[in-house]
């Protein structure tokens, strides 16, 4: 199993409390997290990538039990088995594309060691996601949004991480470019065998998954397959 | 880490170059102050270089350097040259040369000496005195002009002029005998450049019809008689200058002058009495350097202060390197290297800047102040001043790195661009 949550729970500032389902995910699965927006989506991803702390509730990940970490052994759990693509696609505006690549693996001794060859590997995910090699040495802020977003795929995937959780990747990409995103992160996890839970608010996107997890504003939630 | 460093450093180049150049100025200053302070130091330690050892009648150290070496005030007493011949016979001593001070020409002290005062007495650095034009003393009535007179009173080779008595501007004039300049040393940056010289047996002629202060028959009478040089040998001198042929006998010198029996003697360390001045004089110099430091100190600070307020737009960049696996230490440890980047850039700046401006300013320095600042890119203690600032610079990254390792991840990964 490569993660699974209990009775998690989180209390915004606003004193709002949002309570999610139980989730499970197995190596190999594709699971889309789909729901209005305000109903926790991000801050459900935050969470299972320890990015805020647990107030309520477990997440066990690669059977890491989130609570009992120290925020440095999250930082390695993160960097190490967790592919994460944002909404915000954070990449860092003063490094050229290969550069802020290969981020994705600069911080882990074991991530590094999957990539054979880090330039090839990445050229490789560039054609992949269709993005030309012209490209990998400009800098970031001197490319489209859409493809910023690819870029920021391809750091999610190098090194093939356990987990892939991504934020609406396709947000930004046209129809084509959106699917060809996700026959390259599919491509990818059949590979190596990664699961995947991916927030979107596209339902064709959605269905391109094994199974849904839809989050309800109202705090509740129903699971899906 | 210190590419990225280098990077980030980069894409913020406009609030980064000011940094950099305000630092720059604050430790080019230091370097400059340092630099003078260390010239001007070692220009006024050197005012007598070549001299061992001076002797004079007792009297304190200070005050016997003061007016035998910087001309400033007059002499309590007097020195045999009966005794000053007697100590010249000391094994340890190579040469000695007499000298007698109490004259002045238009407000320049008049310094009466033998010939080989030019072949021993040296400059500031240990140079030795050069005539720019002329040759040292010879005849009785030669005069031998400093640099700053010889300008300033716009005298050349052949001029004649008379010498006043005592140190005062108006003073009775020895206007029954006029001395002809034979020579003109080159700038020194020493007060030998505001020194007129003659011959003591000249200064002993004018003196001989002289007592108390008032001319009692004309020097035109005692030249009629046509003395000889060894004649008009001074009785007394005001104090000698001695160069010993070991160093390490000018202790035992200086003791026995000091005990010399039969006359009441005082042997002063030219060294020595000069640091004990330059320690008493460096007041306005530590100020200047105190303040040099403080501007460099407010450079630290604004240093700091641009970090912790550029925190908050680097806030995403820093959540971006954590969500990636980045440990806090890590992001710390980044903010230091930029700060140890912007410190070693400030570092070459300022030493490229200091180094162009000694090459270009030692020169003048040299011939108006006698200050003759190191050439070198690199001189004294510039190492550790420029290892002290990268570290002020690192220690003023610390409050940020602080700041940046207490912060929450999840802040800062909001906005949708890079």
């Amino acid at each position: 199993m490569i993660l699974q949550t209990q009775s998690l729970s989180h209390t915004l500032s606003t004193g709002e409390i949002l309570a999610f389902p139980d989730i499970t995910l197995e190596v190999g699965e594709r699971v889309a997290l789909v729901g209005p927006s305000g109903s926790g989506k991000t801050t459900l991803l935050n969470l299972l990538t320890g990015i805020i702390p647990i107030q309520a509730g477990s997440v066990i990940m690669l059977n890491h039990v989130f609570a009992a970490l120290s925020s440095r052994e999250l930082d390695h759990i993160r960097a190490t088995h967790i592919g994460l693509l944002f909404q915000t696609l954070n990449l860092l505006p003063y490094l050229d594309a290969a550069t802020n690549v290969a981020l994705g693996v600069r911080f882990s001794a074991a991530r590094r060691a999957r990539v054979k060859h880090l330039s090839r590997d990445i050229e490789a995910l560039f054609q992949a996601l269709g993005l030309g090699l012209e490209l990998l040495s400009r800098p970031v802020n001197q490319l489209s949004t859409g493809q910023q977003q690819r870029v920021a795929a391809a750091r999610a995937l190098l090194g093939g991480p356990e987990l892939i959780i991504a934020d609406e990747p396709t947000s930004a990409l046209d129809p084509v470019s959106g699917q060809r995103f996700l026959d390259a992160l599919f491509s990818s996890m059949d590979r190596d065998r990664q699961a995947a839970l991916v927030v979107t608010h596209d339902p064709q996107v959605a269905k391109a998954f094994d199974r849904q997890i839809v989050l309800h504003a109202q705090g509740e939630h129903r699971c899906s397959v | 880490m210190f590419s990225l460093a280098l990077n980030s450093l980069r894409f913020r180049a406009l609030p980064v170059s000011l940094i950099i150049v305000s630092l720059t100025l604050g430790l080019s200053l230091i370097l400059i102050v340092d630099r003078i302070q260390e010239g001007t130091r070692r220009g006024f330690e050197q005012t007598l270089s070549g001299v061992d050892l001076i002797i004079g009648p007792r009297s304190g150290d200070l005050q016997m350097l003061l007016y035998t070496v910087f001309h400033l005030g007059n002499a309590t007493n007097n020195v045999t040259s009966q005794s000053i011949d007697a100590i010249a016979k000391n094994p340890n001593i190579e040469w000695i040369v007499p000298i007698a001070l109490g004259d002045s020409h238009r407000g320049y002290r008049v310094v009466a000496t033998d010939p080989h005062y030019f072949e021993y007495i040296r400059g500031a650095g240990g140079a030795p005195l050069r005539f720019a034009i002329g040759t040292p003393l010879d005849a009785l009535n030669d005069v031998v002009l400093g640099a700053t007179v010889a300008r300033r009173l716009g005298y050349t080779l052949g001029d004649s002029l008379f010498l006043a008595h005592g140190s005062s501007p108006m003073g009775a004039v020895h206007d029954d005998y006029a001395f002809k300049v034979t020579g003109i040393l080159e700038p020194t940056g020493t007060p030998t450049d505001q020194a007129v010289f003659i011959r003591l047996e000249g200064f002993s002629l004018l003196h001989l019809g002289w007592q108390s202060g008032s001319r009692l028959f004309r020097t035109d009478r005692i030249l009629a008689a046509n003395p000889s040089l060894g004649d008009l040998r001074p009785r007394d001198v005001t104090a000698a200058f001695v160069g010993v042929k070991s160093r390490l006998q000018v202790f035992q010198l200086q003791r026995a002058i000091n005990e010399y029996p039969e006359e009441a003697l005082s042997g002063v360390l030219p060294g020595v009495a000069l640091g004990q001045l330059w320690s008493l004089l460096g007041t306005a110099d530590r100020a200047f350097n105190l303040l040099a430091w403080i501007i460099l100190g407010v450079a630290v600070i604004s240093m700091m202060t641009m970090t912790v307020t550029s925190l908050e737009s680097r806030h995403r960049e820093m959540s971006i390197l954590r969500a990636v696996g980045a440990s806090p230490t890590y992001l710390g440890g980044l903010l230091l290297a930029e700060a140890a980047l912007i410190g070693l850039a400030a570092s070459i700046c300022a030493t490229v800047i200091v180094g162009i401006a000694s090459l270009w300013a030692r020169p003048w320095l040299e011939t108006t102040l006698g200050i003759s600042p190191e050439l070198s890119w690199m001189a004294g203690n510039d190492w550790l001043t420029l290892g002290g600032v990268i570290f002020a610079g690192i220690l003023s990254a610390l409050i940020p790195a602080f700041l940046l390792y207490r912060s929450t991840l999840q802040y800062g990964l909001t906005e949708r661009r890079a």
